[in-house]
């Protein structure tokens, strides 16, 4: 059952033989034609040290600048470190005061005092594993993988059971191996198994279900082929039918509709399979033709009821011999830590989309197998890396953005999603009691309007944009000028940051030697930007204040406009 | 090893095959040379004949509208236990039930399709197909018409959106990019959100605000590359522009003369009908109108009359109208769902979904009226006449509107085309 398909390397090498003469195709091979073989054993062996994979994944990006001649920017500040792990881990920005705990140690405690004297590089990594600790991380992430699985336009409910189940998978940091067996397996009642919502969200599509898990989970777009014959890869409209023939047995359906406040059930489960080979035969013909389960590149499925095919299929898919798996889940952290994947689009692996970076995938693909498919060591392995300490300023003035890009020269600039700004928004602003517990309701309530406004204003946003395009739509922009969240965020009138800003100002002692305007200004910019203000940016700020007749007014337009800058749109 | 820098981009990839027609003549690709000329060369003259049409209006029937209790009535059969009679009309074979008294009089305005058919039975993938006339693929999101009619022929300098949608539906610009997205309106004629400034910010504030916005942006800008700084810009002035615009009050129809009112008839439908001439009027490439309802798979008469009921009057006055003021001439009129239901009656009084026969019809934007095109057995279950694709109507649209089908887009890394170059070609029955 290996995924390595040697058919078609030897169907690309003949394709690509008969073209390179005409094309020049100099040293182009498919993608499985790069990997070098390797043993189970081998891959064992690595252990859990990231550390190792890290130092692999800078020394090769080195060489590869190097050869590029790309200079590399420079480290980037804590301040801006600080911002982006916390946007990356924790899908949101951090509040003022988590900006100075990890800035600014308290040297009257002995913790702090120890944080002091730590190298830069150390108390980064200390905090990439504390952000990692936080219950924060499992409810983020559950977010993103949803929005990933089934989209910010599914229907509540699925999202709802499918993101409350990850949830529970990242909080326990469980093998992303068994997660995503579980996800494509799972079956049951919506009451004892929220992990059916992946499957139910599909409503019986089993083209959707099909074309999604294999891209999602194996960066392969098979997808094309179920109409005709994949326009440039080795794909097959039989291959494409050969994999959703794992879900043929498979059915979903509404039990209960829902009612008075409590929601709808479903199910999920599979049809029991034909008791022999030449019923199963029949039960998959259609048209005249007989289609059978079969793994992509791979063998053809045997009947097997203690093998059911929906559960032969998700071990195939989650086997530390699939290539595939591991490395499309690794490419997709690169792309969500470092703004671009080896392999770009991330989730579009074939013989024309070869990795950036070959070697290093292929070494950090295994070593996250290693790790017992650990996403926190993944994690560890990308955020202490070199790349991802780099500045977003280009070395080179009027560098080709592309080109740092395709070397991992700097940081990129990416625009926040919906969510990120959401909870960011959020937390600048002091909104929303994250810790009560009888306020959860309340909140879950809130969150939900919140979101669903900025899911219609940010419609669409996804799948159609490149990783350079900034381009928003009005709705967005209407959103933050006169939308509710930012301009009561930002009223004095209410119970939020800036007031309480305003209210530390008048006392001495929390200002340390600054004056009250000197220390509203430079704590409005640690609340909405994550970092003290540049000296001209405190000045021109403070002559905004002094123009104004009424000071507090002055206040709330200078929070207002750095939470409409670029430097907050972006992760950066 | 392959060099990242040099590796050959899919694109490039497909271009240097198409030139290399010798060697994919007998290879596994499964377009060779001659579909691809096929694409750009013969489609290109046939959907550039037209032309005429400028605008678009989209009423969009949620739901999947019974073919059978509108537009293609079966009143000698038993078995759609129908209990309605059709209406007789000049022209020949219009027949509408006689729920739609006000469209039978608009026979010599319009067009009507009896025998659109697909392969798609489930609303969300029938959704997709007849807004964008692609089959769902979850790898690649294709343009709505909206989306594509807004990038064709929206106004380049305009302070009102080019698409407008008057009520939900997920369907937007894919990848012709954010700008062509539909400016959702979710509940019309009432107050839009967000659109108004601020309690306690005006006009002369919000200015301040976003000086302070700009020069914070010029740092920003100077080190980290400018192109994340204009996009965030012009997004902002176009809100802006759009917040101060006296086109604003296109959007609401408190001061439309009462015999125009009158005229549309009352209910939600009917008011999203004036604003969608309104915002014609005013220059929106397009408009669409969504009305809900039509998933009649129980108690199918009584709701498909009350339906029917929503739209006859508002769709008929809102055709009249584009026609007294000049307009029907260059806005195209498009009335459909993503199927049509099931011939035979069900023990709930319902009907299911059934794609293998539908209705659509066409009015204005160069289409010639006074006809039906298509025709279906006596039981409705078969199409015997001009069967009508999906594809076949997009590429109508496109001929209607002169859209650019030879251009080439880049969707993630593959090449796509506003039309389906595997299937379908114009209806010329319709371009007339």
């Amino acid at each position: 059952m290996s995924p390595s398909g040697r058919s078609v390397v030897a169907f690309a090498l003949l394709t690509l033989t008969a073209l390179c003469g005409v094309l020049a195709l100099e040293g182009e091979e498919p993608l499985q034609a790069q990997r070098k073989s390797e043993t189970r054993a081998e891959t064992e062996a690595m252990g859990k040290d990231w550390t190792r994979a890290r130092d692999f994944l800078d020394e090769t990006l080195r060489a590869k600048r190097k050869a590029a001649k790309m200079p590399l920017a420079e480290r980037c500040t804590d301040a801006e470190f600080i911002r982006r792990a916390y946007l990356d881990i924790l899908g949101r920005i951090p509040s003022r005061e988590e900006v100075k705990t990890w800035l600014i140690p308290d040297l009257t405690t002995p913790e702090g005092q120890e944080f002091a004297r730590l190298k830069s590089h150390q108390r980064r990594e200390k905090l990439i594993e504390a952000l990692l600790a936080s219950p924060e991380y499992a409810e983020s992430w559950a977010r993103t993988w949803a929005i990933t699985l089934i989209g910010r336009e599914a229907n509540a409910t699925y999202r709802n059971m499918l993101q409350e189940w990850l949830q529970g998978q990242f909080a326990q940091n469980r093998p992303f191996d068994k997660l995503v067996y579980d996800l494509v397996t799972a079956s049951g009642s919506s009451e004892n198994n929220k992990a059916i919502g992946y499957i139910i969200s599909f409503e019986n599509d089993r083209p959707a279900l099909t074309g999604i898990t294999s891209k999602v989970f194996l960066g392969k777009q098979i997808q094309c082929a179920q109409c005709h014959k994949h326009p440039y890869e080795e794909i097959t409209t039989d291959d494409f039918f050969g994999v959703q023939n794992f879900f043929k047995f498979t059915d979903t359906r509404m039990t209960q509709q829902a009612e008075k406040g409590l929601p709808a059930n479903y199910e999920a489960r599979d049809r029991s399979l034909p008791p022999n080979a030449e019923l199963l035969k029949r039960a998959l013909t259609e048209e005249g033709k007989a289609v059978l389960p079969k793994f992509l590149f791979g063998e053809t499925y045997k009947l097997d009821p203690a093998n059911p095919p929906r559960k032969a299929l998700a071990a195939w898919m989650t086997s530390p011999d699939n290539v595939y798996f591991r490395e499309m889940t690794v490419n997709r952290y690169m792309a969500r830590f470092l703004g671009v994947g080896f392999v770009h689009p991330v989730d579009d692996f074939n013989s024309n989309n070869t990795p950036s970076h070959p070697e290093v995938l292929d070494r950090m693909a295994r070593e996250f197998v290693a790790s017992g498919f650990d996403l926190k060591y993944l994690i560890r392995m990308i955020c202490n890396s070199e790349a991802y300490n780099l500045s977003s300023v280009p070395k080179k003035a009027g560098a080709k953005y592309s080109e740092d890009r395709a070397t991992y020269s700097r940081a990129m600039v990416r625009r926040l999603s919906p969510e990120q700004v959401v909870f960011s928004v959020m937390r600048a602003i002091g909104a929303g009691d994250f810790g009560s517990k009888n306020n959860r309701d309340r909140r879950d309530q809130v969150l939900a309007y919140i979101l669903q406004s900025f899911n219609y204003a940010y419609s669409d946003d996804e799948g159609s944009r490149d990783i350079d395009d900034y381009s928003g739509s009005i709705p967005q922009a209407l959103m933050m000028l006169n939308g509710r969240l930012l301009n009561d965020g930002t009223d004095l009138g209410q119970d939020n940051t800036l007031k309480r800003i305003i209210t530390e100002s008048g006392n001495d002692k929390l200002r340390g030697g600054l004056d009250a305007v000197n220390y509203i200004i430079e704590e409005i910019f640690l609340a909405t930007l994550g970092r003290p203000p540049e000296k001209w940016e405190a000045s021109r700020m403070k002559k905004h204040v002094e123009g104004e007749s009424d000071r507090h007014k002055a206040f709330e337009d200078i929070f207002w406009a750095l939470l409409n800058t670029t430097e907050f749109a972006t992760n950066h | 090893m392959a060099n990242p820098l040099v590796s050959i981009k899919r694109r490039d990839f497909l271009r240097a095959t198409a030139a290399a027609g010798g060697i994919l003549a007998t290879s596994h690709f499964w377009w060779g040379p001659d579909l691809l000329a096929q694409g750009s060369d013969d489609k290109k003259t046939t959907a550039k004949r037209g032309g005429k049409c400028k605008q678009v209006i989209l009423l969009w029937m949620e739901g999947a509208p019974s073919q059978l209790d509108t537009f293609d009535p079966k009143p000698n059969s038993k078995d759609t236990g129908s209990p309605w009679k059709a209406l007789d009309t000049d022209t020949p074979g219009f027949t509408p039930v006689e729920n739609l008294p006000n469209m039978a009089k608009m026979a010599k305005d319009i067009c009507v399709i009896r025998s659109l058919n697909s392969k798609e039975g489930n609303h969300s993938r029938g959704s997709y197909l007849l807004h964008t006339g692609y089959i769902p693929n979850p790898t690649l999101k294709h343009p709505s018409l909206g989306s594509i009619v807004s990038h064709q022929l929206g106004k380049k300098d305009f302070d009102l959106p080019n698409f407008v949608k008057l009520r939900g539906g997920p369907f937007g610009a894919g990848y012709l990019g954010v700008e062509n997205n539909p400016f959702v309106i979710s509940n019309p004629g009432a107050r839009i959100e967000n659109l108004d400034y601020a309690g306690g910010v005006d006009k002369a504030r919000m200015d301040k605000r976003m000086k302070l916005v700009d020069e914070m942006e010029k740092d920003f800008a100077r080190q980290r590359g400018a192109e994340a700084v204009e996009a965030h810009k012009a997004m902002y002035e176009k809100a802006r522009r759009l917040m101060d615009s006296p086109l604003k009050s296109k959007f609401y129809i408190a001061d439309e003369p009462d015999e125009v009112k009158k005229a549309y008839g009352s209910g939600k439908f009917a008011e999203s009908c004036i604003i969608a001439r309104r915002l014609i009027e005013a220059g929106v490439a397009c408009v669409e109108v969504v009305l809900g309802g039509w998933d009649t798979h129980d108690d199918n008469f009584v709701r498909t009359k009350r339906l029917c009921g929503e739209f006859d009057q508002p769709m008929a006055a809102l055709l009249a109208d584009l026609k007294k003021r000049g307009l029907l001439e260059t806005t195209l009129v498009v009335w459909m769902g993503e199927f049509g239901r099931t011939p035979r009656i069900s023990a709930t009084e319902g009907r299911d979904h059934w794609p293998n026969n539908f209705c659509a019809v066409l009015a204005g934007g160069g289409v010639k009226g006074n006809q039906v095109i298509g025709e279906t057995d006596e039981r409705g279950m078969t199409i015997t006449k001009d069967p009508v694709g999906v594809q076949d109507l997009f590429w109508t649209f496109a001929s209607l509107m002169g859209w650019d089908t030879a251009k080439e887009f880049e969707a993630g890394n593959r090449p796509v085309w506003l039309t389906d170059k595997t299937a379908g070609k114009p209806i010329d029955k319709v371009l007339g």
